[in-house]
């Protein structure tokens, strides 16, 4: 109890210290001045009554030392000191200040804005209770997705675990005619928010009654997010009960989640949850679509392991049940039956897989931006120093200890570079949001946490000491040189930083060239990626999803909206400004594929996945519409369409493996179960993404696979510009269609979207590094002309030439970028290889890619010492032997 | 003269000070030093500085309290009061001496017995 106390008024005396010495010294006073009147009246004279009375008191500097130790905390107090004789420097040097601090929070807050995106995106525990119980099953770590009878078996079945739960992320429309209304949606199951603990914040949210075949009593329901219903209801109790339309079905709403609920996917979100029930787009007895995650929360006080096991006992049962009838193809079913589960820690998602190494590729540039810049601040650290030599002799000669003088330096880093964090904190926030908008597709809580704060804290003290220490070091060094004349003189003609100061600009060419050089490699791949061949013609495409509600994935002979469709497509190509249309079930880069494997009388497999060929559902004019030459053959017509007939065109890559040497035309291949006459052959283009080699494809009549809903049409005019008519004629045609228009442009643009990304923060930071070791190199040779003036001025008296005394300067710059280069390429070779995944078509060791890293680096760095080297001829020999 | 006159033990110092100040505070550092040299009649030698470390530790441990006021020769002082738990804390300190000397007196007795 005493001891808090004591810590307590110890604490509080940390404030108003000068205050507090003020009291000491008027108590002591007071105590001497009684003593001597005391001593005065028993006679003694003024000057020998105060001697005794200081001789009675003893040391009076000695007691009020100990006092203060006692006072408050002796270290705390000194840190105190020192801050405020920082402070004090500072606020004295404006431009040195703002200088450093600039450049600190440009580098602490760009590691915290690649911080804050990997915090994000990978680190934040989900919003839900006890979310360490939470994991997800997967089919194996590479493969998504179950289908609902293999969910359905399991929720019913399982005692593994306390409770299971599955859900799937896709689009809403929520129009109900006209242009489509998107929104992000999410097919829970009735256990979804009681088993991840989520409490609505309006309502209720959906529970097991809900989510029954056939939606149960209430009928289809659907949950807000908080998001959504803030910005389409503007948080009104009244959108309990309303009607929402989603997909073209009445549901009604009956509760909202909490602001802090994003789902269980970091970096995802949605608007709309309804019951897997509701979803039309899949019959839920398909055994063979794949689209249900499933989470599991463990029990309390089992182990993955433990769980694990019991779900491989579970195992065999659950592919039994599950297995889809009419399969005979013996190798799917041994395949299928033998696919094992796998349980991983819930809260990955496509989005976190897809970014996690561009986000630590970024991290390591930032870092290594942020030591560049560290570099220069411990450059001109060095620098003061000298300029404070005089200073820190005076200190030494008074009798300041080295640690304390050393702690007194630390303390000023540490405030530079926690002032620095601080502004850097704030870019960080400002940056991010410019990161997430305009180069990344995702959403989600991305909003700083404690994690980020102590991040960036621990930044900036990591920082503080790494460009603190040297310098501190250094230029305290010559406490044993001798006396204080000589200290000065060292410190000031042959300073320290000589040598310190070289290798940290060597270091820093090294770094920024490194960074060019990565830069250089994902600007390259980014061109190669813009102007590579698609293999068909991209401009002026517009891509139009048009949907009818109630539509499923059923095949065309089982849906009678086939005919609508045709329709349309008449209609649209009647439109004066389209060239030509075609309907379809995929379009080109979107991610999206349909593969299947083939087999031909002149194709021998030798491995598993070899006779795999990619697949794409098409009406006629599919090919002039996308600019795909044909080679050989015909186009589709409308016969085989309405006929079903049983014909395909196939692309070069397929004809050329499947038929090696061969004409493919009036060669048939199986597919499944059908076979199929080839009666075309078309060139080569990019399917699922540009990244992607060509694979083997097939193109088969619309009406052989599922009901699409996808049209794309040519025309010279602007998506804006044409969608109303588009949107108007599918009305005219049926007034339920909702169309949604986008160019294929833009398509392309989001799927290298990270590449571009990736390009443009490489190439902004490898800029910015290359900007600070410039400035870095300027001001070390600049500083070095002005400390080598006597010996250039001697030389130029002498009759130097300006020039061999610029070349003089410039032998020790060539030096230095030389072997920054050498050591920066070695840098960048061995990094580089851990990009070449991210990387199209760009080899690490491309000679011109090299050339031109090299190239710019020795240009900046040669013409940064140039131009203070230029100084040196400009040296007035008398004036500055005059001068010595 | 500083040979003849005895170092103050450690820790009684305190004792004595917080008597002083129970007995005669409110009362200031002078007053307090003042004190201790008349009842210990000249023979403790007691750096009169020493004291004022001592009262600082005794109020951070909330024993004394302080106050600016004005002494009788009229010069603005700083006067010492015990608190309540100082006098607690008094009485069991001078509990705990009394048991200590008696147990020294008992070795210091010439007649004392070690065998």
């Amino acid at each position: 109890m005493t001891q808090w106390r004591i810590l307590c008024n110890r604490l509080i005396a940390v404030f108003r210290p000068r205050q507090r010495d003020t009291d000491l010294d008027e108590e002591l006073r007071a105590h001497l001045e009684m003593a001597v009147d005391d001593y005065r009246k028993n006679g003694l004279d003024e000057k020998q009554a105060r001697e005794k009375a200081l001789r009675d008191f003893g040391g009076v500097v000695r007691t009020k030392e100990l006092y203060r130790d006692l006072r408050s905390f002796p270290a705390l107090d000194a840190f105190l000191q020192d801050l405020r004789y920082a402070l004090r420097i500072f606020a004295g040097n404006p431009i040195f200040t703002a200088v450093v601090v600039l450049t600190l929070a440009l580098g602490i807050g760009a590691n915290t804005a690649i911080f804050s995106l990997m915090n994000g995106l990978m680190l934040k525990s989900l919003p839900v209770r006890d979310p360490g119980r939470l994991v997800e099953i997967k089919r194996d770590p590479q493969k998504n997705g179950f289908t609902n009878p293999i969910w359905e078996y399991i929720r019913d079945k399982q005692e593994v675990f306390d409770s299971v739960l599955a859900f799937a992320g896709t689009a809403f429309n929520l129009a109900t005619s006209g242009e489509i209304h998107r929104a992000q949606g999410l097919y829970v199951s009735g256990s979804f928010f009681d088993t991840l603990g989520v409490r609505p914040v309006l309502g209720r949210l959906i529970a097991p009654t809900d989510d029954v075949r056939g939606c149960g009593t209430n009928g289809p329901v659907a949950v807000l997010s908080y998001g959504f219903w803030q910005g389409e209801y503007g948080g009104r109790p009244a959108a309990l009960n309303r009607s929402i339309t989603i997909d073209g079905r009445e549901h009604t709403i009956i509760g909202v989640t909490p602001p802090d609920f994003f789902g269980v996917s970091r970096g995802e979100y949605f608007d709309v949850a309804t019951p897997l029930c509701t979803n039309e787009r899949q019959t839920l007895a398909n055994p063979l679509s794949q689209w249900l995650s499933i989470l599991a929360r463990l029990k309390p006080g089992q182990t993955v392991q433990q769980a694990m096991a019991g779900l491989g006992i579970l195992q065999p049962s659950i592919r039994e049940a599950t297995l889809p009838a009419g399969q005979s193809e013996p190798r799917f079913i041994a395949q299928y039956l033998k696919e094992p589960f796998s349980l991983i820690p819930a809260g990955s998602s496509t989005i976190r897989t897809q970014y996690e190494r561009p986000l630590w590729v970024l991290m390591t540039i930032v870092v290594l931006v942020l030591l560049v810049a560290c570099g220069n601040i411990a450059s001109l650290l060095l620098a003061r120093a000298t300029a404070r030599a005089h200073e820190i002799a005076l200190r030494f000669s008074i009798g300041a200890s080295r640690g304390r003088l050393i702690r007194q330096l630390l303390v000023e880093s540490l405030v530079l570079s926690v002032m620095g964090a601080t502004l850097g904190y704030f870019f960080a926030q400002a940056a991010g949001r410019v990161i997430v908008r305009g180069l990344l597709n995702i959403d989600g809580d991305l909003s700083p946490d404690w994690r980020v704060f102590a991040f960036t804290l621990a930044v900036a003290v990591a920082t503080g000491v790494i460009f603190g220490i040297a310098p501190a070091i250094q230029c305290t060094r010559w406490n044993s040189a001798g006396t204080f004349s000589e200290l000065r003189k060292s410190a000031g003609a042959f300073g320290p930083r000589t040598n310190l100061g070289r290798w940290l600009v060597c270091f820093q060419i090294a770094l920024s060239l490194a960074l060019v050089f990565g830069a250089a490699l994902f600007l390259r791949s980014y061109r190669k990626l813009v102007t590579v061949d698609h293999g068909f013609r991209a401009e002026n495409i517009l891509m139009v999803n048009a949907y009818l509600p109630g539509l499923g994935f059923l095949s065309f002979g089982q849906n009678k909206s086939f005919e609508t469709y045709m329709k349309a497509l008449d209609a649209i190509r009647e439109l004066p400004q389209v060239r030509s249309a075609a309907y379809s079930s995929l379009s080109p880069v979107t991610q999206l594929v349909m593969r299947m494997n083939v087999a031909t009388d002149t194709f021998h497999p030798t491995s598993e996945g070899e006779s795999l060929a990619a697949a794409n559902f098409v009406s006629p004019d599919y090919f002039a519409t996308f600019g795909i030459p044909l080679m050989a053959g015909r186009d589709f017509d409308s016969r085989d369409v309405d006929q079903g007939r049983k014909v395909a065109i196939v692309n070069e890559t397929f004809s050329r493996k499947f038929f090696p040497g061969r004409n493919p035309i009036g060669m048939t291949f199986r597919r499944g179960t059908q076979f199929f006459e080839i009666v075309g052959v078309v060139g080569d283009a990019s399917y699922e993404s540009l990244r992607d080699p060509v694979p083997p494809t097939e193109f088969l009549p619309v009406t052989a696979g599922f009901m699409a809903q996808l049209f794309s049409i040519r025309t010279p005019l602007s998506g804006a510009a044409i969608t109303p008519q588009i949107v108007s004629t599918f009305q005219a045609v049926d007034k339920n269609f909702t169309v949604r228009v986008q160019t294929l442009q833009t398509h392309i643009n989001d799927s290298i979207l990270q590449d571009r990304l990736m390009a443009t923060l490489s190439l902004f930071f490898g800029f910015l590094a290359l900007l600070i070791a410039a400035v870095g190199q300027a001001g070390l040779v600049g500083y070095s002309v002005v400390r080598r003036r006597a010996e250039i001025g001697v030389r130029a008296a002498i009759g130097a030439t300006p020039g061999s005394l610029v070349r003089l300067v410039m032998r020790d710059v060539i030096i230095l970028t030389g072997f920054g280069i050498v050591l920066g390429m070695v840098l960048g070779i061995a990094g580089g290889r851990f990009l070449s995944t991210m990387l199209y078509q760009v080899r690490v060791t491309d000679s011109a890619i090299i050339g031109t890293a090299v190239g710019t680096l020795a240009l900046v760095a040669v013409l940064a010492g140039y131009i203070p080297a230029r100084r040196a001829a400009k040296i007035d020999p008398a004036g500055c032997l005059r001068s010595q | 003269m500083g040979e003849e006159k005895a170092d103050i033990l450690h820790g009684t110092l305190a004792l004595m000070t917080l008597r002083t100040v129970e007995a005669l505070g409110p009362i200031h550092g002078y007053g307090i030093a003042r004190r201790i040299e008349q009842m210990s009649r000249g023979v403790l030698e007691l750096n009169q500085g020493t004291l004022y470390p001592m009262l600082l530790q005794l109020q951070q441990a909330g024993w004394i309290s302080s106050k600016w006021g004005i002494s009788d020769t009229g010069r603005k002082a700083k006067f010492y009061s015990i608190t309540r738990s100082g006098k607690k804390r008094l009485e069991e300190e001078a509990e705990s001496w009394k048991r200590i000397s008696k147990i020294v007196e008992r070795f210091v007795r010439p007649d004392a017995d070690f065998s």
